[in-house]
C-alpha cells in the first residue's frame, strides 16, 4: 500500500484519497521499479504521486477535466474487467487497459497528459524531499558538465516549499 | 492622433526580434512585446523540467480524431518557444535557405509578387539571406559527436554522404545544452543578434506581456479598417499602447489566434481573406528514430542536429530530410516521445529498459514535406483547435525514410531501433501572403488585406511549405519587410 505523503494539514494537496491511490498505481505501472528497488527505483520509491499532486495545484481547468475524464475511464474499464481496483489487475492487463486509452480518440490526449505527469514525476529526476535513494539521473548515468552537480530548484512544488516550512 | 510608438511588434522570435531591431536602427520608435521572459545566458541550465516550464509553450496536440468520426488516428504534438527570442532561443539554430523550387511554389499558391509586381522567386530573397546570414554569423557546424560519426559510417555504407548543417552558432559552443537555452551565448538567436543590440539603440522591450487583442478601428482613408495599437496583459493588469503600425510575429500557431481573437473576420464582414486566417497550415511533420548501440555515446553532451541528409528533401525526390543526432537533450523528453513496436507510447518495463540505455542512444530526426492541409481555429466553446492530418502520402514518406534510417543505424552497428511520436516545431502558412485575396491573409508587402497598418511577419506568411528549417527564411522575410517599412511604406514617412 502506498503511504500517502502528507502536507502540514495531513492530506494530499489537491487529490482526494481515491484519486491519489489510483494515480499512484498508474504511475507505478508506467514507471515500475526493478527487481531491486533500492538499486532500480521506480515511481513508487521516489514519490511520483506527490509530484503530480503538487503540480496539479497549478493545472488549468481543462487539464483537471482531462484528468477526471481519464480516471473515470480507467475506473470504468477496470470494473468491466471484473476488478474492483486498478491495482488488482495483472501487469499485462494494466498495460492493455492503458494502451486502450491511447487507442480511443476521445481518451487519447487525456491519457497522454496523465502519462506525461507520471514521466515528469520520475525522469525529471524528481524525488520527495525526504527520499535519499537513487533517482532517475543517477540510474540512467545522465551526467556531465552542467548536469552532474546541478542544484535543481524544486521550490515551485508545494511539497518542497511546505517541507522547508516544516524544517 | 498621437501614438505611443511608431511600430508595435508582437512576438520576439526570428521575425519579430529582427524586424523590431531594423526599424529601430532606421530611427523609428519601436515597442517589442513578448509573453515570455528574457534570460541571460548564465540563467540557462540542464534542468530539463524547469526549462520546459519556463521556456516552452505547453505542448498542443492536434485533434484529428474529430475528422474521423471520433475514431483514433495519428495526432501531432505542436511545440514552440515562450521566451524572448522565441524559437531561436530554444531550437537548434539550424539555418538553411529554402530551395528555389519552394519560392516558385509560393507565387503559384497565392500570387505572391515582388516589389516590381513580378512573381516572387528565390532571386527576391537571395540578398536578404546573404544579409541575415552575416548578421547571425551562420557557419558550417562541423563539431560532430560520436552519434553523428557512427551514423556517418552507417550512411556511407549505403552510399549516402551526410553533411554538416549551417547554424548560427559560433565557436564558443561547448556542445552542451541547446534546447534549454544556450548557456554560453554562442547560439546567435534573435535575442543576442537583434533584440539586445536594439535595446541599446532605443528599442523598448515589454517582457511577460501577453497581447490579448490588436486594436482596430474604422479608417478614414485607404482600407476600411486600420490597426492602431494592442491590448496586452502584464502582471494581471490589462493595458494598451498605440502605434502607427502593428506587426504580429507571434509564430504560425499564435499569430492566427491573435487575429481571430481581434475579431477581424467579423469586422471585415467575413471577407475571403479573413476566412483564410488559420487555414493553410503545414508543419514539416517530424518524427525520430533512435538507435541503441553497445557503445556509450552520451549523445546529450552535444549540440543536437549538427548533420543532415537533404538529397531527398524535394517531394519529387522522396519528400523528407534527415537530421542528426538528436535524442531530445534529456531523459524526460526522450521518455515522452518514444514508442513501442505497436506505435503506442512506451510504458512499463519496456520503457524503463529503453531509458536505462539512454546513454547508448543516437537519434535521427525525419522531417517530411507535408502539405498545407491543416488549420487552426477557435471552436464555439472558445477552445483553440488544431487539425493537421497525417495523410497516406505523409505515411509513405515516413515509411521510406524510416526504412533508410533503420538501414543506416544497423549498418553503423546499432542493436535495435525505436520509433517516436509525430511532432512539429515548424508550423507555417496560417496567414499566407499573396495577391489572391481568396487564398491569402496578407498581401505581398505582408500587410493585412482587410486591416490597414497591420502586418504579419513569421512563418505564418509562407504561402506553402518549405523544405528547410524555417528560421533563416523567417529572418529573410523580416529583412524584406523592414526594408519596405523603412524606405517605401507611406505609413511611417514623416508627415
Amino acid at each position: 500500500m502506498v503511504t500517502m505523503k502528507e502536507n502540514k494539514d495531513g492530506a494530499p494537496f489537491l487529490l482526494n484519497k481515491e484519486d491519489y491511490e489510483l494515480i499512484s498505481d498508474i504511475a507505478e505501472a508506467i514507471v515500475p521499479s526493478g527487481d531491486n528497488p533500492d538499486e532500480e527505483p521506480g515511481s513508487r520509491e521516489v514519490g511520483t504521486i506527490n509530484y503530480i499532486d503538487s503540480v496539479l495545484l497549478d493545472a488549468e481547468d481543462a487539464e483537471m477535466k482531462m484528468l477526471r475524464d481519464v480516471l473515470s475511464a480507467i475506473r470504468s474499464e477496470t470494473r468491466r474487467q471484473g476488478a474492483v481496483d486498478f491495482r488488482e489487475l495483472s501487469a499485462e492487463k494494466k498495460h492493455l487497459l492503458l494502451n486502450g486509452l491511447f487507442d480511443r480518440g476521445k481518451t487519447k490526449d487525456a491519457y497522454i497528459f496523465l502519462r506525461s505527469l507520471c514521466l515528469e514525476g520520475f525522469y525529471s529526476d524528481y524525488h520527495d524531499p525526504d527520499y535519499n535513494g537513487v533517482t532517475a539521473w543517477k540510474l540512467l548515468e545522465f551526467g556531465g558538465p552542467r548536469i552532474s552537480e546541478l542544484d535543481k530548484d524544486w521550490s515551485f512544488l508545494r511539497i518542497y516549499s511546505d517541507s522547508k516550512e516544516k524544517v | 492622433m498621437s501614438y505611443d510608438y511608431d511600430v508595435i511588434v508582437v512576438g520576439s522570435g526570428a521575425g519579430g526580434g529582427s524586424v523590431a531591431y531594423k526599424l529601430t536602427k532606421a530611427g523609428l520608435k519601436v515597442a517589442l512585446l513578448d509573453t515570455g521572459s528574457a534570460y541571460n545566458s548564465d540563467q540557462f541550465n540542464r534542468f530539463e523540467l524547469d526549462a520546459i516550464r519556463k521556456l516552452w509553450w505547453k505542448p498542443q496536440w492536434t485533434t484529428n480524431f474529430e475528422l474521423n468520426g471520433g475514431k483514433s488516428v495519428d495526432e501531432i504534438n505542436l511545440g514552440g518557444g515562450r521566451v524572448v527570442g522565441g524559437g531561436t532561443t530554444i531550437f537548434t539554430a539550424v539555418a538553411h535557405r529554402a530551395p528555389n523550387e519552394n519560392f516558385d511554389d509560393w507565387s503559384n499558391a497565392t500570387g505572391l509578387k515582388n516589389e516590381n509586381s513580378e512573381p516572387f522567386s528565390y532571386r527576391d530573397v537571395e540578398s536578404h539571406y546573404d544579409r541575415v546570414e552575416g548578421e547571425t554569423g551562420v557557419r558550417k557546424y562541423t563539431d560532430w559527436d560520436l552519434g553523428v560519426q557512427r551514423l556517418k559510417e552507417g550512411y556511407s555504407k549505403l552510399g549516402i554522404e551526410i553533411e554538416a548543417v549551417n547554424a548560427y552558432i559560433d565557436q564558443n559552443c561547448d556542445h552542451n545544452g541547446c534546447i534549454f537555452g544556450c548557456p554560453t551565448g554562442s547560439k546567435k538567436g534573435s535575442l543576442l543578434s537583434y533584440i539586445i543590440p536594439g535595446i541599446y539603440d532605443g528599442l523598448t522591450l515589454y517582457q511577460n506581456s501577453f497581447v490579448e487583442e490588436v486594436l482596430i478601428r474604422k479608417s478614414s482613408s485607404g482600407k476600411p479598417l486600420e490597426a492602431y495599437g494592442v491590448k496586452y496583459s502584464n502582471n494581471g493588469e490589462i493595458k494598451q499602447i498605440t502605434a502607427k503600425i502593428v506587426i504580429v510575429s507571434a509564430g504560425a500557431l499564435q499569430t492566427p489566434q491573435l487575429l481571430l481573437k481581434s475579431k477581424i473576420r467579423e469586422l471585415a464582414d467575413y471577407s475571403g481573406s479573413s476566412m483564410r486566417i488559420g487555414e493553410n497550415m503545414a508543419v514539416n511533420t517530424n518524427t525520430f528514430v533512435f538507435g541503441k548501440f553497445k557503445e556509450t555515446l552520451n549523445n546529450w553532451l552535444i549540440h543536437p542536429l549538427s548533420a543532415h541528409v537533404t538529397e531527398f528533401s524535394l517531394e519529387k525526390n522522396g519528400g523528407f530530410i534527415l537530421e542528426m543526432s538528436e535524442i531530445m537533450d534529456g531523459p524526460l523528453g526522450f521518455s515522452e516521445v518514444i514508442l513501442d513496436n505497436d506505435s503506442r507510447p512506451m510504458i512499463g518495463k519496456e520503457l524503463t529498459n529503453a531509458l536505462k540505455h539512454y546513454k547508448n542512444m543516437a537519434g535521427v530526426l525525419i522531417a517530411i514535406h507535408d502539405h498545407n492541409d491543416g488549420r487552426i481555429f477557435i471552436d464555439e466553446g472558445g477552445n483553440v483547435k488544431y487539425h493537421k492530418p497525417v495523410t497516406g502520402s505523409d505515411r509513405d514518406k515516413f515509411s521510406r525514410a524510416r526504412k533508410l534510417v533503420d538501414e543506416a543505424f544497423y549498418a553503423a552497428g546499432a542493436e535495435e531501433t525505436y520509433g517516436a511520436i509525430y511532432i512539429s516545431h515548424h508550423p507555417q502558412g496560417t496567414c499566407a501572403a499573396g495577391e489572391d485575396r481568396n487564398k491569402s491573409v496578407v498581401d505581398s508587402n505582408l500587410e493585412s488585406h482587410d486591416v490597414g497598418r497591420l502586418f504579419a511577419c513569421d512563418a505564418s506568411v509562407f504561402p506553402s511549405i518549405i523544405d528547410a528549417n524555417p528560421s533563416l527564411t523567417i529572418y529573410a522575410m523580416a529583412d524584406i519587410l523592414a526594408d519596405y517599412l523603412a524606405k517605401r511604406c507611406g505609413y511611417l514617412k514623416p508627415q
